[in-house]
């Protein structure tokens, strides 16, 4: 089986090392207390108004930051396939780029750098575990983002079973497109907190905006949501909301039944931001929206308690 | 001298220096010389004002003098043996550049080195007061062509920025949340935050808040006139008679006379009575002797500058002018030093600004008095201490003379005491308000009573302690003494006072008068200022005299300490949110409770930037390395100036003595010896970077090692020296009083009576040194990425044409701060070598030398003076406040807390000041910032942190501020150690605390 983004199901590298994007310190919205995120390379879906383009691929991939870059042509002396020119609007030619990297280890001002370094769990774990002191007084701990996590299954498995050895909190984000038999053997046993993200209930709309359809990812979430009335851990649904796409009435209303019937009781509400416009030019393309596109601006507040009221309606708390 | 321009504006292109400058100054003796006015200004009460000035450059063809004699001006070309200045020029250029320079732009020419002195440097003021006198207009269109530039600045950078800023302060104690009371101290506050009080429960507080924003302070000729009359007529250097002056009996006789003539005054409306000068709102008292005679050529124009201004009435200048300044013109601080040790090494490194700045020129006040045995004894008690002393007899003259001197200045502050009872009646007598007229009758009965006799009142307690505390900066010098622990001072007086009360409605009632009190104290202590010449703005812009109190910690059997006063205190500090007193805040892990903690963060939000919270943990450990200090007492420790440690009634502290900049040494080692800005090759030959001399890290590490040593040394002699000044001119007999082991050995503080001695020093720029030194061990020993000598060409160019280097070095070499261990380990190694070397020093009361890594407004000025540093830093650009980490050393704030939190505290023996910038989420309420704002204080004093406080405050509104500063005039930013308003800051401050990193909540 695979997704339409191209990942195969069977996915699953050996569990000493994985690339990561990017390690966190200090994040104080990525769950409760003071926290670390780390965010492993890969995704299985393919959402339009994805925030982190930078980690739908497993590969690393090359970063050209223009604000960062001083012009000095050290990279384009030291590129053996003539891929990089000033004259590109992109900068770099990425059909030509055969991704050796030598440009990125030879940028004096690290405009060019590597997105996807390859880590093992003890590097990981001794920079996250830096950070422990805050943890326990803050009562937060470690975010398992991406990416996908459950994409490196046995990887996150091995990271949270050292964190939670170590006493440390840990928290998982997953879109919910998992093998739910690995993921209850593997990650379940290790994680305190599970942040699902719901995006459309419609199995149609899903697949064109997401790339997969969603009915394992539904499926997932209950049976999560299930298990977790056995209170070992927590689960809580994330709807992010994209102008136009999620937030439509329709698909508002149809997330919260889907929630009440499961007996929900909270949901947390993402608000849209277009940060992520600038991390498209610097991977060398450009985002799919032109600028009077509700998306790119700020989310209506309004528009934002409207919502609010749906799920507060049916009984859920929305955090 | 700033003042002198346009005249020469037109002519200056075409004509050679030389001329224009004998242009210049015949144009000045003409313009006196024609004038009868003028040559009035030129006659003081002690006869003519004489001086001698002679302008010149190094590149040579330069030469004019200008005499004022017997007031007679003339200009004399060529060399003479007669000038008592010498201002030299680097070059011609200068020459001409200066005499059309705007003020800013004449203050960063003497920083940079462009201008020099040799030579009696208050001699200027006569200068330049009698230029100022005909060319006020022109300096008043200079600074405001000044202003507009910078306005016009400062529109451009706040195009677009949020103004939401303007409401935040509301906003904010709007928010106020409570607290459960937990601390087993707090007996009688049910919630100890008080939430329920705002400002405007107290009309008296609130308008007292608002004429100190309002008032412009006033600088009062009093002080200095009558230090003059008295020693006009009693002799200085020896008695009138003939014979010689014991130092303590001088000092405590001019003190009588002072204390015994000054007019006494009780604002309107005030609770507590007493002031520092005749403009009980806002005055400055202006020692003569100390930074006093800094003012002479500003006298006319120090109304008119753009930051910090002060009033000054037309008799005031006269009184200065003629009769206060010629009499100190050579006997001020700086002066007796040039005279007394043969212009030592040391003055002609301070004159130059650019590597120490001997802070004992100002003041060696920065300790804290015994006042607790002030409340337990009262001034009599204490006389009667030195009594019984007295009568034990023994022919140890000196401490008969010390001793006589003491009881002399106790008479003195009773005698004041008196007056300000006689004015209290006379005030009661004609007031028809009846209940203003019962306050007075009550002040009058406290003044009875206190400071002769102790207290049994929290008013009595608080009149008696202005009261001392007042006459204490009136002795010496009013920069710096420290009120210490106010709560553990306090809470006897509110206990008593409380616990007498019947009904809880009673005891409410006086709950809001203690609040009242304390805040009629704290504006008491906020009612006098520093005056500093215009060029001090670049040091220490906006400070207050910085009187410090702290709340918290433990008792000296090591129990929490804290009690309802510690929270009283805090609510009056979130109340008026003034820089003075300067607010600290103790806290003892395992033992003051985490509520405690949170409160201090509280009032670090609601007023941006006080209290500076410290950890008693790593500050015991600090002290602990001092050999005999008991720990009972380490206990007792006090923040005193901005956040040094001294021990309340028991050591002379000098806290603030030296201001070090540690990147002049780093350019030294790198220049062989030779301070590049200042073109003088001052320190020892180390070896050459161009010639390859250094083939190994280590090699440098030895060179900087020897520069920087040297330097030290240069200040320990000097502030030596300069203590023998003090012994011998101003040895604070009332102070000593107060100071454990004084009376009983008969020694003053000066001279090593108190029970503990050392001398504090702030080193300033250690990020940048260690984050250079990094740089040049990674790029150029260990990966050899450049060679030292390219670098040392891309440092000496600013790193113009060689932007890979400095690109290079920002991103490529860690930072202290960042976590890494490699420059941490630097770091470490750094200051145990500046430690150890301090540390094995002696000062000239016998005790040792302490290290602080605090700054003032120091970074700014001495980054000023440098060139770029191997650590990226351009040319001119601030150092790092404190021991701040770099903004670019880590996006992750949790690096830089775990980073400082890691240093070794006997390192840190005179405290650190570690700023972070933030600013809260929008989303995130009032409570859990303030959450937030704990776990992070928590954890760094748990990682072994020492001192922390946030400023918390965007880019945005401070952006919004200088553009539009008429909406933040209560706008309150820790600088380093000190708190000052963001819209008086001097511009290059204003810009250094924007650039610090801004981090997220």
């Amino acid at each position: 089986m695979r997704s339409s983004a191209g990942v195969s199901m069977d996915y699953d590298p050996p569990g000493n090392r994985s690339l990561i994007i990017d390690i966190k310190g200090n994040s104080l919205d990525d769950g409760p207390g003071i926290r670390t995120v780390i965010f492993l390379k890969g995704c299985p879906l393919d959402c339009l108004w994805c925030h982190n383009p930078e980690s739908k691929s497993l590969k690393a991939e090359l970063s050209w930051e223009k604000e960062k870059c001083i012009a000095c042509g050290t990279c384009a002396n030291n590129c053996s396939e003539k891929a990089i020119s000033a004259e590109n609007r992109y900068f770099i030619d990425r059909e030509r780029c055969n991704l050796c990297f030598d440009c990125a280890r030879s940028c004096p001002s690290q405009a060019l750098t590597v997105l996807g370094q390859e880590m093992s769990t003890d590097e990981i774990l001794a920079k996250l575990l830096r950070y422990k002191p805050f943890y326990s007084t803050s009562g937060g701990g470690v975010t398992l983002s991406g990416g996908e996590p459950t994409l490196h299954m046995e990887f996150t498995s091995k990271l949270l079973q050292h964190l939670r050895s170590e006493r440390v909190h840990t928290l998982l984000e997953t879109c919910g497109w998992f093998d739910y038999t690995r993921f209850k053997a593997l990650v379940l046993p290790h994680v305190n907190l599970v942040y699902f993200d719901i995006k459309l209930l419609d199995a149609a709309m899903h697949q064109r905006y997401c790339g997969v359809d969603n009915d394992r990812i539904l499926n997932n979430f209950m049976r999560l949501h299930e298990v977790s009335s056995s209170g070992a851990f927590r689960v809580l649904a994330r709807v992010p909301l994209i102008p136009g796409i999620t937030d439509t009435d329709l698909n508002i209303r149809g997330i919260a039944s889907f929630l009440h019937e499961r007996g929900a009781r909270e949901v947390a509400l993402l608000e849209n931001n277009a940060i992520w416009f600038d991390k498209c030019k610097a991977l060398g393309f450009e985002n799919r929206f032109t600028t009077d596109d509700p998306i790119t601006g700020l989310y209506d507040p309004e528009r934002k308690r409207a919502i609010e009221s749906v799920f507060m309606d049916m009984g859920i708390k929305v955090l | 001298m700033g003042s002198t321009n346009v005249v020469v504006k037109t002519m200056k292109s075409m004509i050679p220096a030389n001329s224009v400058l004998r242009l210049f100054l015949s144009y000045v003796a003409r313009k006196v010389n024609s004038s009868r006015e003028l040559r009035g200004q030129l006659h003081g009460t002690q006869g003519w004002l004489n001086c001698s000035i002679q302008f010149l450059t190094d590149d040579g063809g330069v030469s004019q003098t200008i005499h004022f004699r017997d007031g007679v001006v003339s200009v004399e070309a060529g060399d003479t043996a007669k000038a008592d200045l010498k201002v030299i020029f680097a070059t011609r250029e200068d020459l001409i550049e200066y005499l059309t320079a705007s003020p800013d732009e004449s203050y960063k020419m003497i920083l940079r080195g462009r201008i020099r002195t040799e030579g009696k440097l208050t001699y200027l003021g006569n200068f330049d007061y009698m230029t100022s006198l005909f060319m006020a207009r022109v300096f008043q269109k200079a600074v405001d062509d000044q202003i507009k530039d910078h306005q016009k600045e400062s529109f451009k950078l706040a195009q677009g920025a949020d103004t939401t800023g303007r409401q935040e302060k509301h906003r904010r104690a709007a928010g106020r949340i409570g607290c459960r009371a937990v601390d087993p101290g707090v007996k009688y506050l049910n919630d100890p935050y008080l939430p329920e009080y705002s400002l405007d429960d107290f009309p008296r507080l609130r308008q007292f808040r608002q004429d100190y924003f309002d008032t412009m302070p006033e600088i009062s000729a009093e002080y200095g006139k009558l230090m003059t009359d008295f020693f006009l007529e009693h002799g200085y250097e020896h008695k009138i008679s003939g014979d010689a002056w014991d130092p303590n009996e001088r000092l405590a006789s001019s003190f009588y006379h002072v204390m015994e003539k000054r007019k006494p005054c009780i604002r309107e409306n005030d609770l507590i009575a007493g002031s520092y000068t005749e403009h009980p709102i806002s005055g400055a008292v202006s020692h003569p002797y100390s930074v006093g005679p800094y003012i002479e050529g500003e006298l006319k124009t120090i109304s008119l500058r753009e930051s910090n201004p002060f009033g000054i009435s037309e008799d005031a200048i006269e009184t200065f002018r003629k009769h206060v300044m010629p009499f100190w013109k050579d006997r001020n601080l700086l002066e007796l030093w040039r005279k007394e040790y043969d212009y030592p090494l040391g003055i002609r490194i301070h004159d130059r600004f650019f590597a120490i700045f001997f802070w004992k020129t100002v003041s060696n006040m920065e300790l804290s008095p015994g006042y607790d045995k002030l409340l337990n004894k009262g001034l009599a008690g204490i006389r009667q201490d030195i009594e019984t002393e007295l009568l034990k007899g023994g022919n140890d003259l000196e401490k008969v003379n010390t001793l006589e001197a003491m009881k002399t200045a106790i008479d003195a502050v009773n005698v004041y005491g008196g007056h300000l009872r006689e004015e209290a009646e006379r005030l009661a007598d004609r007031e028809y308000d009846l209940a203003r007229r019962q306050e007075l009758e009550g002040i009058e009965e406290i003044l009875r009573k206190v400071p002769v006799n102790p207290p049994e009142t929290l008013h009595e307690a608080l009149q008696s302690l202005f009261l001392v505390h007042l006459a204490l900066g009136l002795e010496t010098m009013d920069d710096g003494p420290s009120l210490g622990r106010l709560d553990q001072l306090l809470q006897p007086y509110f206990e008593a006072d409380i616990s007498s009360l019947g009904s809880d409605v009673e005891k409410q009632e006086y709950i809001k008068k203690a609040i009242e009190l304390i805040g009629c104290f704290f504006l008491r202590i906020c009612s006098h200022q520093i005056v500093t010449p215009e060029i001090g703005n670049y040091q220490n812009s906006g400070s207050p005299p910085n009187t410090t109190i702290v709340v918290g910690g433990t008792d000296q059997e090591g129990k929490d300490a804290v009690n309802d006063m510690s929270y009283l205190i805090l609510k009056v500090v979130e109340l008026l949110g003034t820089n003075d007193p300067n607010m600290h805040v103790r806290y003892k892990l395992n033992c003051n409770s985490r509520d405690f903690l949170k409160r201090a963060a509280d009032v670090n939000y609601l007023t941006g930037s006080t209290p500076a919270i410290h950890c008693d943990d790593a500050m015991f450990q600090a002290l602990s390395s001092h050999k005999g200090w008991a720990f009972a007492d380490i206990r007792g420790w006090t923040p005193t100036g901005c956040v040094e440690p001294s021990i309340p009634g028991k050591h002379a502290a000098s806290t603030s003595s030296l201001e070090v900049n540690l990147v002049a040494p780093l350019e030294m080692a790198m220049n062989n010896g030779r301070h590049p800005l200042m073109r003088w090759d001052v320190g020892p030959r180390t070896g050459s970077v161009e010639n390859g001399e250094f083939e190994t890290f280590e090699d440098f590490w030895e060179a900087l090692r020897t520069q920087t040593e040297f330097l030290f040394e240069q200040s320990v002699i000097g502030n030596n020296q300069l203590g023998e000044i003090y012994q011998r001119y101003y040895p604070g007999p009332l102070l000593s009083t107060l100071l454990e082991g004084c009376i009983e050995s008969g020694r003053g503080h000066t001279r090593g009576g108190a029970k503990y001695n050392s001398t504090g020093v702030s080193l300033i720029g250690m990020a940048d040194v260690v984050d250079s030194l990094m740089a040049i061990k990674k790029l150029v020993f260990d990966e050899k990425k450049l060679t030292f000598q390219h670098l040392k060409k891309a440092i000496d160019a600013n790193y113009e044409g060689y932007e890979d280097v400095r690109a290079m070095v920002r991103s490529r070499v860690p930072k202290f701060g960042s976590g890494d261990e490699e420059v941490l380990a630097i770091a470490k190694r750094y200051t145990s070598m500046a430690n150890d070397y301090y540390r094995s020093q002696k000062n000239y009361r016998g005790g040792q030398y302490a290290t602080g890594w605090w700054t003032m407004a120091n970074h700014a000025a001495y980054g000023r003076v440098t060139g770029a540093s191997p650590s990226g830093r351009l040319d001119g650009e601030p150092f790092t406040p404190g021991l701040t980490p770099h903004p670019e050393a880590s996006k992750n704030l949790l690096d830089n807390l775990l980073d400082v939190a890691q240093l070794d505290p006997k390192t840190l023996d005179n405290n650190i000041a570690f700023n972070v910038r933030i600013t809260p989420s929008s989303q995130d309420s009032h409570e859990e910032t303030v959450d937030r704002m704990t776990d992070y204080i928590q954890t760094f004093f748990e990682q072994g942190g020492m001192q922390i406080q946030f400023n918390v405050v965007s880019s945005d509104t401070l952006k919004d501020a200088m553009a539009h500063p008429e909406y933040y005039p209560d706008l309150m930013v820790r600088i380093s150690g000190y708190c000052g308003y963001f819209t008086q800051l001097q511009r290059d401050l204003q810009l250094e605390i924007l650039r610090r990193c801004e981090y997220g909540l």
